[in-house]
């Protein structure tokens, strides 16, 4: 038995549990309890987590083509992109640096958007494989997110800390928007998800084992 | 539970249904779609932003890394290098770089390429900053007629580039001293340009330095300034003590030029950019007045030459008018006849003739000379020296000379000559040495010793009494001497003892004085109450 089915969800904010009538209107529900917006499924979640989706990926690119932060010294200045600034830590033997910021960097902001991508297309096949997994790829995505964030709260800190007037500035790049960028639209892609959403062909699935 | 949520949804109600897809297209896809703009935005200016790739091929590209070194014009980036490598036979270095794209416009044949390096040197020091940086590409761009993208990169930089204004001249040196690239060139002690370039002349007989002069100071260039080598100093010894001249330090150990115009009074005109000088070795050089107009001539001597030089001045009653240029020796082994054919130059702007001459070719007016000659015009060796002997050229109107004509020997004319002072300096030796010789010697000498003679027998005899008697004078003197001592100079001598006593009593005199002086001092009032 599933509250969709009885026409039963919970309030998003205060948890109530509220009668939603099954066929609901364009206009929105409302918590008895709290005045919040109740809803069966988020809505528009596929389509929401698609476009945040999309527009992380089209962010990705720049960010990572484009210089992260520009190093000004009375010698010139130096332009690092996020795969320069790895191979750097690299020849220079800081391996742990380098696996650090090549995780959080590159690694984690594609290895969330592959989980979205997969979510995605199994909910909207209604694939009945791995639904535990799935689950916990989501809440993998939901943790990891925040280590997105390093590079560019590295960047961000080496800006205010490094003014040293002709000797030697920080300034953050063009590439660093667009991490940004990346990363909050992850974010709110993965927030747009509705894990229920794995759950919802149950019948189905039953009906065909 | 059921009611109050019917109170806040069905205000209006209107069908619809529960869908798990929606058709309907959410505004959330205005997000992927500006994602997309900007991201086509970037793609669009990053194509538009990619400048045209070019190759510098350079004999050695030390320190050029690719994608670190640029392209510096005016200390901006106009480019970087994408790569380094070798061309097919591993001669040279091929750097591509990507420009950027204002350059377009100024790839061209004109366009330089140089490595800035670290440079020290003695007027300037360029270049510090590539010792923190690395190296880096230097471009001067350069609008041309044709855009070309392999370029020839420069092994050292210029020492001018294209933006700096001025002109460049030529100027032909014998040789190059120690003037090197960059070498400043003074105008009243001011560096108003530097050599750009040398290079040995066509002929291979001299060198073309190149000279750059800055904006200001090229409008002084005219074709009657002078230029010369002020390397190093001179010094000069004179009454007044040592005096050095130098146009500047860096001059004394890099080497220099410097010019000025010291011919005011000429017309002169501008000079046009690559105009030709020639480099004087001294400003002394330079200050002499040359002359365009130069005549040569012939002079035939017979007598020896010993003395004359290259140089030697040729002068018309103590006028300079020319110099000799060159000598040489003709034989006959037949009559063992020779003469020496010596090439002058008389420069006759150094003079005036009237009528006045307006000709300004290079064959001298055989009308004026003609007549001159007639009248006796004649070419002599002279003594300028009588220590060093050194000779020279002069020309004056002698009388009573044989008769001569004009005539012309390998296409100059041939002045006559009067036999050199040195001939006739020998003529009146032997007239002198005839006097000499009709001096009577003998007769002479036997007077003397008659003379002699007269002395021995007659003089000799006298004079020997004379010394004897003398002689007892002396012995004389020297018993009263003796005599003298005993008295007065020796010590048991009477007279000394009575001077010792004398002494004592004064001095015995003197120190009852003192004590009575002692005693008034302590006891004033003894002068008035006695003692």
């Amino acid at each position: 038995m599933r509250a969709i089915e009885r026409g039963l969800t919970n309030c998003p904010v205060c948890h109530a549990i509220v009668k939603v009538p099954m066929q609901g209107s364009e206009e929105a529900a409302y918590c008895p309890r709290c005045d919040s917006e109740v809803y069966m499924r988020k809505p528009d979640a596929i389509q929401k987590t698609w476009a945040f989706l999309l527009a992380s990926i089209v962010f990705y690119i720049p960010a990572n083509i484009l210089p992260m932060m520009h190093v000004i010294t009375f010698a010139g200045t130096e332009s690092d992109t996020i795969m320069s600034g790895v191979l750097y830590f690299l020849d220079t033997g800081a391996y742990l640096i380098a696996f650090v910021i090549f995780t959080a960097s590159i690694f984690v902001p594609i290895l969330k958007i592959l989980i979205l991508i997969y979510l995605l297309i199994s909910v909207q096949k209604g694939s009945c494989l791995h639904r535990m997994r799935r689950k916990k790829l989501y809440i993998l995505t939901e943790i990891i997110g925040r280590w997105s964030m390093v590079d560019v709260y590295v960047v961000g800190t080496m800006v205010a800390l490094v003014h040293f007037g002709a000797l030697t500035e920080i300034t953050p790049g063009m590439g660093a928007n667009f991490f940004l960028l990346v990363v909050i639209m992850t974010m709110l892609s993965a927030m747009s998800f509705d894990p229920k959403l794995i759950w919802d062909n149950t019948k189905e699935c039953n009906a065909k084992q | 539970m059921q009611n109050s949520k019917d109170d806040l949804s069905n205000v209006e109600i209107e069908e619809a249904v529960w869908r798990k897809k929606r058709k309907a297209i959410s505004t959330v896809w205005i997000v992927p779609i500006v994602a997309l703009i900007v991201g086509a935005w970037l793609i669009i200016q990053s194509i538009n932003e990619k400048g045209p790739v070019i190759h510098i091929t350079f004999k050695s590209a030390e320190g050029v890394q690719a994608e670190k070194t640029v392209i510096k014009y005016k200390d901006i980036v106009v480019g970087k290098v994408t790569d380094v490598d070798f061309n097919k036979d591993l001669s040279n270095v091929i750097v591509t770089a990507e420009m950027k794209k204002n350059m377009k416009a100024y790839l061209s044949e004109e366009s330089r390429f140089w490595v800035m390096k670290a440079r020290v040197g003695l007027n300037q020091v360029e270049g510090l900053d590539t010792l923190l940086s690395g190296v880096y590409i230097v471009m001067d761009p350069q609008k041309g007629k044709k855009s070309i993208r392999d370029f020839k990169g420069l092994d050292v930089a210029p020492v001018v580039s294209t933006d700096e204004k001025g002109t460049s001249y030529v100027l032909k040196a014998q040789d190059i001293g120690s003037i090197g690239v960059g070498s400043p060139i003074y105008y009243k002690k001011l560096p108003a340009g530097s050599v750009s370039a040398y290079q040995l002349s066509a002929d291979g007989k001299g060198i073309d330095i190149e000279v750059f002069i800055k904006a200001p100071y090229d409008k002084l260039i005219t074709d009657h300034t002078r230029f010369w080598n002020a390397s190093g100093f001179s010094a000069m010894l004179s009454a007044d003590g040592v005096e050095i001249h130098t146009e500047s330090l860096t001059s004394i150990i890099a080497g220099g030029l410097a010019f000025d115009n010291f011919d005011t009074k000429r017309k002169s005109h501008p000079a046009a950019a690559k105009h030709q000088f020639v480099l004087y070795n001294s400003i002394k050089d330079a200050k002499k007045m040359h002359y365009k107009r130069e005549l040569f001539f012939w002079v035939y001597f017979e007598s020896s030459i010993r003395g004359l030089s290259v140089g030697a001045p040729v002068e018309f009653r103590g006028v300079k008018i020319g110099e000799v240029v060159n000598f040489s020796l003709i034989g006959n082994a037949d009559n063992a006849q020779f003469k020496i054919p010596i090439l002058i130059k008389v420069e006759p702007e150094r003079f005036m003739i009237f009528p006045q001459d307006t000709n300004q070719s290079a064959e001298p007016n055989s009308q004026i000379l003609k007549k001159l000659i007639k009248k006796g015009f004649r070419a002599q060796l002279k003594s300028g020296n009588l220590i060093t002997g050194e000779l020279f050229v002069d020309m004056d109107m002698y009388k009573d000379v044989p008769e001569a004509s004009l005539k012309k020997e390998n296409g100059l004319y041939l002045i006559p000559t009067v036999p050199g002072t040195i001939e006739t300096l020998k003529s009146d030796l032997k007239i002198v040495l005839d006097r000499i010789a009709a001096v009577p010697f003998e007769e002479i000498g036997k007077e003397l010793q008659m003379t002699i003679k007269d002395i021995r027998t007659g003089t000799l005899p006298k004079l020997d009494a004379t010394i004897q008697s003398t002689d007892n004078m002396m012995k004389g003197a020297n018993s009263s001497m003796q005599a003298l001592q005993k008295n007065y100079l020796d010590s048991n001598a009477e007279i000394n003892k009575k001077i010792i006593r004398l002494i004592e009593e004064m001095t015995r005199t003197s120190r009852s004085v003192k004590n009575l002086t002692d005693y008034l001092e302590r006891h004033p009032e003894s002068l008035i109450k006695g003692k």
